[in-house]
């Protein structure tokens, strides 16, 4: 573990203008000053619905192989998913957390932990083994939002915590990103606001923060991706949509146990993807 | 004088002889005894039988009664000696001749004041011993006596009042033997409150059902209130293959032991399904009080236990039936002995996916935090999900989508039809091997007999494997539940599309 000091010249620069101020920032694993150059705070649900997660299946490849560090905070939803898909592209991922540095997290969580205290950085302001409350986490938010360039909500309900972290980009006058979602949904009513009340610039695309940033996208090819160019009809029909298997079967006409066996079949090859019940296409959809 | 009547005490499913010797001493002061370990019941037998034989017009003896119940070391409880201690008397008082054909006769019933005799329970249990023991014939109660009836090679006498009893032994007018009950003429379809066809879409949940019926598998359907988990469930009898006989007399050993057979019912001729509350206690559920009884899970022996709202059960009382998931049956100790009762049966339980039930509903908003939906998810511990072969979701289902889809359901006679056809594949499979009926019962070195896969197939395990890190156990679990697939599809080997099925009902994270 280190502990820098905010007279420290490594003391990461965004975090020098912010209020209320950081005195003390505890770190472990790979702490270079490189990490906050290019670097995308992602923030977003606890309850992720599959949307929020195919959006960052979708938008955070390409920041990724751009080289950009994304910062989150290790809750459950958004904010592991970014961290897994960081770690999963072999990108560079900075977690903040809203406790004490040597809180010991759940059994469920410290295989991530693990991993990136190990390739990538885990920060936090507070001391030992301070237990996590809610004063916590909105001034871990402050952190997140002053550490990075931007913040990029993916999925927000009204009054969440990721509101309050969109509230700090732009006290800090950080640019905020949001993913506008489903007008049905709970928990896009924050994103959307955020966009209609035009604090937020709204992103469709991984392009979209690019420029928005004047990041450049980096000559590295993409990643093969699995191409979109099967017949198969519940691949074209989970291209833009999550369904559950009675809904496929009813879609594309046939019985359930046949879409199940090629559910599966297609799930093996890594095509689909299943959360909670629900299938959505793992393709690229560009 | 001295007389002596046979009968039969019950522990648990086992049957035992009891003598019942009657004594009425010349000497002495009148009086009324009985020794022999003999229960509360048992006790105030005395006011019955001595106001049903004077309500008969009998005498009774003014002499020194004594009566024991040899032998004299097991605790006898029941109601059941009534009968054969006022014969007893009768024939030790003199009042009545015994004949010979009492050596080789069982008596057993509860008397009412006015001397005639009542349904009593355990009758089946003592038709089948007095069968096994070279006993001629029974006197049971009439209301009870086609239980016996399904019993061959035996007399069978419905007694419905003393005084008949006494008039058939001294041969004044004789009762007319209980005619013999065919059991398979009294098989018949299990009725359910709802057709499979009523239940709109879940096509998913009702073709993990048919599997679960064909393969006697357990299944989890999760799912938020109001998709229709309790409705499946309901529905699912009217899809379970009709009990064989032999089947039927297992089941009904332990309803006639219970007491749960009705007055001139014959047999169990329906599958069990039971569904106790959330509340019951781990007594209910498993079996035992101090007088061991079965509980929930012997009664829904070779049936269903359907348990709504599962994770409201206390966690001990789920973690109990570990065991006996494992072993097809329950052993209660207790002070008063130890006892085995059958408890082979096919669990159903429903889940919520959290607290307040809309977890993910497309509709509702879930006011749980997560921390609550964890810890609600914990209270159905790993080794029962473990031991539960499908899993499925249930979701929420937005009835406009599916107006006028126009797919016609299946009903429940159709799917029936294919389930009981795969369990007579099962049947004919395991006949050799006695110990098991289903697919779901099989133990790993049997799965590796009897679910063989090719090469392609095992490709596609070992990628699932990979895939989905599966544990040695669930790998067991999916073959077994792919072999009764191709069951349902009458093919001998598992192909790829059944593996490929099977998974999609496997453990998912929790």
């Amino acid at each position: 573990m280190r502990v820098l000091e905010a007279a420290d010249k490594n003391f990461p620069a965004g975090l020098k203008k912010i209020t209320p101020k950081v005195k003390k920032l505890y770190s472990k694993g790979n702490f270079t000053k490189n990490l906050f150059i290019k670097s995308l705070t992602v923030v977003g649900a606890r309850k992720m619905t599959q949307y929020g997660q195919r959006v960052i299946d979708n938008l955070l490849p390409p920041l990724v192989d751009s080289g950009i560090t994304i910062i989150s905070g290790f809750m459950y939803g958004v904010d592991q998913a970014a961290h897994k898909k960081a770690l999963e592209l072999g990108g560079k991922t900075i977690a903040v957390l809203g406790w004490g540095i040597d809180w010991s997290v759940g059994a469920s969580d410290i295989k991530l932990y693990r991993e990136i205290e190990e390739k990538g950085l885990i920060l936090s302001e507070f001391e030992n083994d301070l237990k996590p409350q809610l004063w916590m986490f909105p001034r871990r938010n402050r952190i997140m939002a002053g550490l990075s360039r931007a913040v990029l909500v993916i999925e927000a309900a009204q009054n969440s915590g990721s509101l309050i972290t969109a509230g700090f980009a732009l006290k800090f006058r950080k640019k905020l990103l949001a993913v506008p979602g489903p007008v049905t949904s709970a928990v896009s009513q924050g994103t959307n606001g955020l966009i209609k009340s035009g604090k937020a610039v709204m992103i469709t695309s991984a392009s979209d923060i690019l420029n928005v940033m004047n990041w450049h996208e980096s000559v590295k090819k993409k990643k093969s991706q699995p191409v979109n160019d099967s017949k198969d009809i519940i691949i074209k029909l989970l291209a833009d949509q999550s369904l559950t298997v009675d809904e496929i079967a009813l879609s594309v006409g046939q019985p359930v146990d046949k879409v199940s066996v090629k559910l599966s079949l297609l799930q093996l090859k890594g095509w689909v993807e299943e959360k909670e019940g629900k299938y959505y296409s793992k393709m690229d959809l560009t | 004088m001295l007389a002596r009547v046979n009968s039969v005490a019950h522990i648990g499913l086992i049957s035992v002889p009891v003598e019942v010797e009657v004594d009425v001493a010349e000497m002495g002061f009148p009086s009324f005894n009985i020794v022999g370990l003999p229960s509360k019941a048992i006790e105030e037998a005395k006011e019955r039988v001595k106001t049903a034989i004077i309500n008969t017009g009998c005498s009774f003896p003014r002499h020194k009664i004594t009566i024991n119940l040899a032998p004299a070391d097991l605790v006898k409880d029941g109601s059941c000696y009534d009968l054969p201690i006022a014969l007893g008397i009768l024939l030790a008082g003199g009042e009545i001749a015994g004949n010979d054909t009492l050596n080789k006769s069982l008596v057993y019933g509860e008397l009412s004041l006015d001397g005639s005799v009542r349904h009593s329970k355990g009758v089946l249990l003592v038709a089948i011993f007095a069968r096994r023991n070279g006993f001629k014939s029974v006197y049971i109660p009439k209301n009870s006596s086609r239980e016996a009836a399904v019993v061959d090679k035996i007399h069978i006498f419905p007694v419905d009042h003393l005084a008949s009893l006494i008039s058939h032994i001294t041969g004044k007018n004789s009762i007319k033997r209980q005619k013999r009950v065919v059991i398979d003429n009294l098989m018949k379809q299990a009725d359910s409150e709802f057709d499979f066809s009523e239940v709109i879409g879940q096509e998913q949940a009702k073709r993990a059902l048919t599997i679960a019926a064909a393969g006697g598998h357990n299944i989890l359907m999760s799912g938020p209130p109001g998709s229709g988990k309790t409705m499946l469930a309901r529905a699912l009898p009217g899809i379970l293959p009709p009990l064989t006989s032999k089947e039927a007399l297992e089941v009904t050993r332990i309803y006639s032991a219970s007491g749960l057979l009705n007055p001139g019912e014959a047999i169990i001729n329906v599958r069990p399904f039971r569904f106790p509350h959330h509340s019951t206690s781990l007594v209910g559920l498993i079996g035992g009080g101090s007088k061991p009884k079965p509980g929930e899970i012997s009664l829904a022996h070779l049936g269903v236990m359907f348990l709504d709202e599962m994770a409201e059960f206390q966690r001990s009382v789920l973690e109990s039936m570990r065991q006996p998931m494992e072993d097809g049956k329950v052993v209660v100790s207790r002070a008063a002995g130890r006892i085995e009762y059958p408890a082979n049966f096919m669990l159903v339980a429903a889940v919520n996916p959290c607290p307040c039930g809309f977890f993910n509903h497309p509709k509702r908003q879930c006011i749980c935090s997560i921390r609550q939906i964890e810890r609600y998810k914990r209270r159905i511990s790993g080794p029962i999900l473990d031991r539960i072969d499908l899993h499925i979701n249930v979701p929420f289902v937005e009835a406009e989508k599916l107006a006028g889809s126009g797919i016609r359901a299946q009903t429940s006679t159709e799917i029936r039809k294919r389930v009981t056809a795969a369990r007579q594949i099962q049947t004919v499979r395991f006949g050799s091997d006695g110990e098991i009926y289903t697919n779901s019962q099989m133990k790993n070195k049997m799965v590796k007999l009897y679910c063989q896969l090719d090469q392609d197939e095992i490709r596609l395990m070992k990628m699932a494997v990979e895939k989905h890190s599966l544990s040695t156990r669930s790998y067991f679990r999916i073959l077994k539940v792919a072999r009764t697939i191709a069951d349902l599809e009458k093919k001998d080997k598992i192909k790829i599309e059944h593996l490929a099925e099977a998974l999609q009902y496997r453990m998912r994270v929790f």
